[in-house]
């Protein structure tokens, strides 16, 4: 199955600053991925990058099989949900249907209008009258109207009350549920462990971590033991995090195999620590996991 | 229908959650056999979790030999958990909304209550053991 | 996108709309009166008409300017500064075909305005004009055709600048400049160039009554060598013995020049080479809208990235 989107050592510049620097991954389709990192770590450079809103400055990025936003058939293919929810202020919701409708052709009305009614949005409403939930469901309405094989979010609940983040993310989840793939960004951690099969953390313009979320938490655990040095640890464990106080080593290690050193206490990470820890690790460090852990940049 | 929650605070994983809650539901005699448990669709739309994790309890059910998935129709469960001891569930359940509303009067909180509740139970198990 | 370029349009072209129509009807209706008065009155009573004549005749003049201001610099602008066009450019159409139709709506209501006003006002001023030189004045950009070539310039370029600059204030103002130096230098330097002129042979002294827009004359003798002026001056004056006690010194050297054979042969254009003039500098500005338009989709897809 094609990948929904592959990126190979992907760059952006903004006059001198690099927005994103070297950043490599693969999306597989059919995932919910989450794509996670602070404020000015790359996410919507990437983001705009898969949808063809910017040019890389260097490197590749294919998104199902093509380069994003060259013709109108790969547009077709890609439902994008911008951050801070663009939309036409002097239209109504009605009016941004037959938007849809006129721009894709392959945008199904009678969904569009049934999902309309189902979130309680007025046709004849304009936008600039509605709430932020209410033009979130309107703006992704207008993103899958056109179905898509491929839905980028930017920080879609960002500005949502709690219950109308959950109504966004189960609406989500029954798109899933149909097969179609998701990419989200967002800097809720809660949200991303409830929703996503997949994680991509950046910090600083470069990919931190990528995989599986279930293999990530599979693959990594926290020893807890008498003080020592880490270069001592067999060769197949890495040493992703390290603290250590007068008499005792805490290590966050990624290893494929059971750790059988019993002066260790072996315990589970949780994707919270995991992410954080990534994101603190140093900038010449950065590490994909996929079956192996792979070392880039 | 069972209705699923997850608790993302319980540090039990939200499969894990939703096997469990299958099974109360089974052991409380609300889901029997023959019943079709909600589809992989239903439960995310309330739930707003990953499809997958829905997917992953159910094979795990499938696994225990409790459910079993027909494809194109949805999975539904093949066995009961329910005993006989269903029959006293009612009464039971008198007794222990009694017990709790005089354990409200005499002034314990939630905390206290859960408490009692279980080093009487452990003391009592040690005892069946025993 | 034709649905959305127009609906996206439609508050402003009803506005032009409606003010199109009104000029035109007062046009219309007022025409009578300016036949009447160039049949029979003088000049106070013209007075009144001059008034409106450049009133109208300036709104002309600007309207080209302020289109590419107002449509052409926000088409863009307004996407960028409410951020909508990343909403635009992730349906199913490409940039190009999405500002080539925005561009269209606009360009054919641009074009079936001004002309609208432009010929009608043409039309108008016809007994004005028809004592007056409309050819080799400033008031040709205010006739006939050329207002649709300014108007469809200034839209491009508006778009133009509204792609490279992102900011509608700066566009407008980048925009309005822009043209403005374009239309003088066009009028100053590069009109006299565009087609060629007529020679016509008109008398060295005295007004010719011809019309028309002189580029340049000499001075030239009965046998057709050119001369100095102010060596005819002195063999005009020696042969007929002009001094300066002479009554009318110019009607006397008109004669004497007349008499002598002694004349201008002038490079003009012609009243009557009015249309032609137009045509050539409305395709110019056609052909500048054009040029201006290509740049303008290329920044689009290189440069807003």
């Amino acid at each position: 199955m094609t990948a929904a989107i592959e990126a190979v050592a992907v760059g952006k510049r903004y006059g001198r600053t690099w927005a994103l620097r070297e950043s490599t991954l693969t999306v597989p389709a059919g995932a919910v991925v989450g794509l996670v990192g602070a404020n000015g770590a790359g996410k919507s450079t990437l983001l705009n990058l898969a949808v063809g809103l910017l040019q890389p400055t260097e490197g590749q990025i294919t998104v199902l099989g093509g380069r994003p936003g060259s013709t109108a058939d790969e547009l077709a293919k890609v439902g994008f949900l911008a951050q801070d929810v663009p939309l036409y202020g002097g239209l109504t919701v009605g009016e941004h249907l037959r938007l849809g409708a006129r721009l894709n052709p392959r945008w199904d009305m009678a969904a569009a209008t049934a999902r309309i009614a189902r979130v309680g949005l007025d046709p004849a409403q304009r936008t600039s009258g509605l709430s932020g939930g209410q033009r979130a469901q309107l703006a992704l309405t207008v993103a899958i109207g056109k179905r898509p094989e491929l839905l980028i979010l930017d920080e879609p609940v960002a500005s949502l009350d709690p219950l109308a983040r959950r109504e966004f993310l189960a609406d989500l989840m029954e798109l899933a549920a149909d097969g179609l793939s998701i990419v989200l960004s967002s800097h809720l951690l809660a949200d991303v462990e409830r929703v996503c099969d997949h994680l991509i953390v950046l910090a600083g313009g470069r990919v931190r971590l990528a995989g599986d979320v279930d293999d990530l938490l599979a693959t990594h655990k926290v020893l807890v033991g008498a003080r020592r040095d880490p270069d001592r640890l067999t060769a197949d464990q890495t040493v992703i995090q390290q603290s250590h106080t007068e008499r005792q080593s805490t290590l966050l290690v990624h290893t494929t195999q059971p750790v059988l050193d019993p002066s260790w206490t072996v315990s589970d990470v949780g994707l919270e620590d995991l992410v954080l820890a990534y994101m603190a690790a140093p900038a010449s460090s950065a590490y994909v996991a996929g079956p192996t852990l792979r070392r880039v940049g | 229908m069972i209705e699923f929650r997850i608790d993302p605070t319980s540090g039990v994983s939200p499969y894990r959650q939703l096997v469990h809650q299958v099974r109360q539901a089974l052991l409380l005699g609300l889901v029997r056999e023959g019943d079709q448990l909600p589809t992989v669709k239903e439960v995310v739309a309330k739930v707003a979790i990953n499809p997958n994790t829905v997917l992953k309890a159910y094979r795990e059910l499938e696994f225990e030999g409790l459910a079993e998935g027909r494809p194109g129709v949805g999975t539904f469960v093949t066995r009961s958990l329910a005993d006989s001891s269903l029959a006293a569930h009612a009464a039971l359940r008198k007794d222990l909304t009694g017990w709790l509303a005089r354990a409200r009067r005499a002034g314990l909180d939630d905390a206290s209550i859960a408490a009692l509740f279980e080093s009487t139970f452990r003391s009592g198990m040690n005892e069946g053991v025993a | 996108m034709l649905w959305l370029a127009w609906r996206q349009f439609r508050a402003q072209a009803a506005l032009a709309l409606g003010a199109t129509v009104v000029v035109v009807v007062a046009l219309a209706v007022t025409r009578g009166h300016v036949v009447a008065a160039y049949g029979t009155a003088g000049d106070n009573e013209l007075i009144g008409f001059y008034v409106w004549l450049r009133l109208l005749g300036t709104g002309l003049i600007g309207v080209p300017a302020v289109i590419g201001a107002f449509w052409g610099a926000p088409l863009l602008t307004r996407e960028f500064e409410d951020r909508t066009y990343r909403l635009a450019w992730t349906q199913s159409i490409t940039r190009r075909r999405w500002l080539a139709t925005k561009i269209a709506v606009i360009g054919v209501v641009t074009v079936a305005l001004v002309a609208a006003f432009a010929l009608a006002f043409t039309w108008w001023s016809g007994p004005i004009d028809a004592v007056g030189n409309r050819i080799g004045t400033a008031n040709f950009a205010q006739r006939g055709i050329v207002p649709i070539g300014y108007a469809l310039f200034g839209l491009t370029l508006g778009a133009l600048c509204g792609t490279i600059l992102r900011r509608t204030i700066a566009a407008m103002a980048a925009s309005l400049t822009g043209f403005l130096i374009v239309r003088m230098f066009v009028q100053k330097v590069v009109r006299s160039h565009l087609i060629g002129t007529v020679s016509v042979s008109v008398p060295s002294f005295g007004s010719s009554g011809l019309g028309g827009w002189i580029l340049s004359s000499r001075t030239v003798d009965a046998a057709g060598n050119p001369i100095s002026r102010s060596a005819a001056e002195n063999t005009l004056t020696a042969a007929c013995q002009i001094t300066r006690q002479t009554d009318d010194v110019d009607g006397a050297l008109a004669d004497c020049a007349h008499r002598l054979g002694i004349h201008d042969i002038a490079q003009v254009h012609t009243a009557g080479q009015f249309w032609a003039l137009q045509m050539a500098e409305l395709g110019l500005f056609v052909a500048l809208a054009a040029v201006i338009a290509a740049v303008c989709f290329w920044w689009l897809n290189h440069r807003t990235n």
